[in-house]
C-alpha cells in the first residue's frame, strides 16, 4: 500500500530556491549539459569536479537530501546489478579471488566510477523535476523545442499531450488508492498470493481505474473544446517565459563548467588524439 | 459490535515540509444499532475518519478498539472486520466492474470465502435490499441509470452483512428522487435490520431527520459528539465552522426574530411538518 507514496522519482517538492525560481528552459539545458558531462568525464578529477557541481546543484535547490535519496531506492536494483557486473566480469589484472569470481583492478575502477556515474545522473536530473512544476517544464520544452516547427513537428501539440499526461498522473495515482480501498473494502486482497493470482487480483482495480480515465478524458477534451481550443496557431501564454539575470548567470556557469569538465575530466592525451584525428580527417 | 476510538491522530505526508494534521486527538464510539450522522466541511477528516474504522488507514497515533481488541494488534483479522463494518465510498457505483451486476454484488461475499452458492444467495437477497429487480441481475452494470448503480454498489457492500454500515456521501451528485430513494434505503435498512448506520454527510438536512446522534467534524478534531436537538441549539458555533443549522429551523429562527410565533422549541425537520408549525403559530 506504501509503495505508490514513496515513488519520489519525478515528483515536485514545493519550497523557495533560486533553483526553483530559475527559468525551466535553464534547468532543461542544465540538466542536459550536466549529463553530457557525465559521459565525457573519465578523470578522477573530472568526477570530483562534477560532484562539486552536483553539491552547489543540489545544495542551492533546498530539496532535504533525505527525500532526494528516497528516490533513489527506485533504481537501487539497476545500481547494484551495475557494480556487480563491472566488478566481477571486467577482465584485466587480478587483485584478489573468492570461489570462481575474480575482481580485478579495471573492474574495481569502473565499477566504482560507473556506480558513481549513475548515482551522479539521477541524483543531477531528479533536481529538475524536483524544482520545477510539471508545467513549467513543458513550458520549457516547448520553448526549446520550437525551432523544430519548420520542420512542420508538432511542437504545441506535444507539448499540451505531455502536460495532460503529467497533471494526470497525480489524479489516476489518487484514484488508483481510492478504487484500491474501495474494494479492499469489499475484502479484496492486493498484498498476498502467487503472482498470477496477484494479476487476476488486479481486475477489480484496472477496470474502474480504465473507465475513470476514459471518463475523464472524455470530460477534458469537451471542456476544451467548449473554450473553443483548437490547437497551437495564434495562442499566446499567459505567463510568456522570459529570461532574468540569474537564468543567464546559471547558463555562464554551466559552460564554464562544461568547458573545465573537458578541460580536467579528459585524459588529455586522449584528447590530443581525437584533435589530430579530427584534422587529419578534415585535410 | 461497537467501534472505539480512542485518542486517535492522523498525520498524512509527515516527512515532507506540509504534513497535513488530517485528524487530531478523536475520541468516539460507534454501535448499539445507532443512527449517527457525521457533518463536517470537505477537508475537515470525515473521509479520513472513515477510513480508520475498518482498518483502512491505520492510526498515527492513539487506538481503534473492535468489542475492545485493538484492530492494529499483531494477529487481528482485518479482512474480517471489513466484512463486519461495511464502507461505502463516495461515488461508489466507481468501484463496479464485472460484467453483470449480480456477478459485482457477489465479489464480496466470495473474498470471505463463501461458495459460489452462499455468495449468490447473498447477493440475491442485498439486491433486493436496495430494490433492484430480478430482470436487472443479468444486466451489465453500465447499462443502468446513476440512481441504480449506486445501489448495486451498496448492495456490493451490504451482500458481506455489516453489522456497522458507513457511508460517506451516498447522495452525493444524485438528482432529488434518487437522493430520496437512497435516504429512505438507508433509514429502511437501518430500522429493518438493526444496523448500526453512519451517514457522512455535508449536508445538515440528510442528516438531521434520520439521525439520533450528530457528530461534528471541523479541521481533523471531534468538535460536537451530540444529540440533533442539543447540535441544533448552537447555531452560532455550527456557522462559526461554515455549516449551519437545517433550513427549516432557519426559517423558524428568522419568524420569531421577526416577531411572529413563539419560543415553543418545536424542530420540525420536514418542510410538511414546519408548515404546520408557522400553520399554528398563524392561527
Amino acid at each position: 500500500m506504501a509503495s505508490i507514496k514513496d515513488i519520489t522519482l519525478g515528483q515536485y517538492y514545493p519550497t523557495e530556491s533560486v533553483i526553483h525560481r530559475l527559468d525551466p528552459r535553464v534547468k532543461l539545458v542544465v540538466t542536459l549539459g550536466y549529463i553530457l558531462s557525465l559521459f565525457l568525464i573519465t578523470t578522477v578529477p573530472g568526477y570530483l569536479l562534477a560532484a562539486l557541481f552536483l553539491i552547489l546543484w543540489t545544495g542551492l535547490s533546498r530539496v532535504p537530501l533525505r527525500f532526494m535519496l528516497r528516490g533513489m531506492k527506485a533504481v537501487f536494483l539497476l545500481l547494484v546489478l551495475t557494480i556487480v557486473f563491472n566488478l566481477f566480469l571486467t577482465p584485466g589484472e587480478v587483485l584478489f579471488r573468492f570461489w570462481k569470481l575474480s575482481v580485478t583492478r579495471e573492474g574495481l575502477r569502473t565499477a566504482s566510477l560507473m556506480a558513481t556515474r549513475l548515482v551522479f545522473l539521477i541524483v543531477g536530473s531528479s533536481v529538475m523535476t524536483f524544482t520545477t512544476t510539471p508545467n513549467h517544464l513543458t513550458d520549457g520544452m516547448e520553448s526549446l523545442m520550437h525551432p523544430l516547427k519548420r520542420l512542420h513537428f508538432p511542437v504545441h501539440e506535444i507539448a499540451m499531450m505531455m502536460s495532460i499526461a503529467l497533471r494526470f498522473i497525480p489524479i489516476l495515482m489518487e484514484e488508483t488508492d481510492k478504487i484500491m480501498k474501495a474494494q479492499m473494502a469489499r475484502g479484496a486482497d492486493f498484498e498476498s498470493g502467487g503472482i498470477i493470482r496477484r494479476a487476476k487480483n488486479l481486475v477489480p482495480l484496472l477496470v474502474p481505474l480504465f473507465i475513470s480515465a476514459f471518463r475523464r478524458a472524455n470530460d477534458l477534451a469537451i471542456a476544451m473544446e467548449a473554450r473553443c481550443y483548437r490547437g497551437g496557431a495564434g495562442r499566446t501564454k499567459m505567463k510568456p517565459l522570459i529570461y532574468q539575470t540569474r537564468d543567464l548567470v546559471a547558463y555562464g556557469l554551466l559552460l564554464l563548467y562544461l568547458v573545465l569538465s573537458v578541460v580536467i575530466g579528459r585524459d588529455l592525451l586522449h584528447l590530443q588524439n581525437l584533435l589530430t584525428g579530427v584534422l587529419a580527417w578534415r585535410i | 459490535m461497537t467501534l472505539e476510538f480512542d485518542h486517535v491522530n492522523c498525520i498524512y505526508d509527515a516527512e515532507t515540509n506540509q504534513p497535513v494534521k488530517a485528524l487530531s486527538d478523536v475520541s468516539l464510539t460507534i454501535g448499539g444499532g445507532e443512527f449517527i450522522g457525521l457533518i463536517g466541511h470537505t477537508g475537515s477528516g470525515k473521509s479520513t475518519l472513515m477510513q480508520h474504522a475498518n482498518g483502512l488507514l491505520k492510526p498515527t497515533g492513539g487506538r481503534i478498539l473492535a468489542d475492545g481488541t485493538d484492530i492494529w494488534s499483531r494477529d487481528y483479522d482485518r479482512r474480517s472486520l471489513r466484512a463486519r463494518v461495511g464502507l461505502v465510498f463516495q461515488y461508489p457505483e466507481h468501484q463496479l466492474f464485472e460484467t453483470d451486476v449480480l456477478t459485482d454484488v457477489c465479489f464480496g461475499p466470495k473474498n470471505l470465502g463463501k461458495s459460489a452458492k452462499d455468495a449468490e444467495a447473498l447477493a440475491k437477497e442485498a439486491l433486493e435490499q436496495v430494490g433492484i429487480d430480478k430482470s436487472q441481475f443479468a444486466l451489465s452494470p453500465f447499462e443502468l441509470s446513476g440512481g441504480q448503480k449506486r445501489r448495486v454498489a451498496i448492495a456490493g457492500v451490504l451482500s458481506m452483512q455489516p453489522e456497522i454500515l458507513i457511508l460517506d456521501e451516498p447522495t452525493a451528485g444524485l438528482d432529488p428522487r434518487g437522493r430520496k430513494e437512497i435516504l429512505s434505503l438507508v433509514k429502511r435498512l437501518h430500522r429493518e435490520k438493526g444496523i448500526t448506520v453512519v451517514l457522512v454527510s455535508h449536508s445538515m438536512e440528510d442528516v438531521a431527520r434520520f439521525a439520533d446522534r450528530i457528530l461534528v467534524m471541523d479541521h481533523g478534531a471531534l468538535l460536537l459528539n451530540e444529540s440533533p436537538a442539543s447540535i441544533f441549539s448552537r447555531r452560532e458555533t455550527l456557522q462559526q465552522i461554515g455549516l449551519n443549522i437545517p433550513e427549516t429551523l432557519l426559517l423558524l429562527d428568522e419568524l420569531r426574530r421577526a416577531g411572529l410565533g413563539t419560543d415553543d422549541p418545536a424542530m420540525p425537520l420536514t418542510p410538511e411538518d414546519t408548515a404546520e408549525v408557522i400553520l399554528s403559530w398563524l392561527q
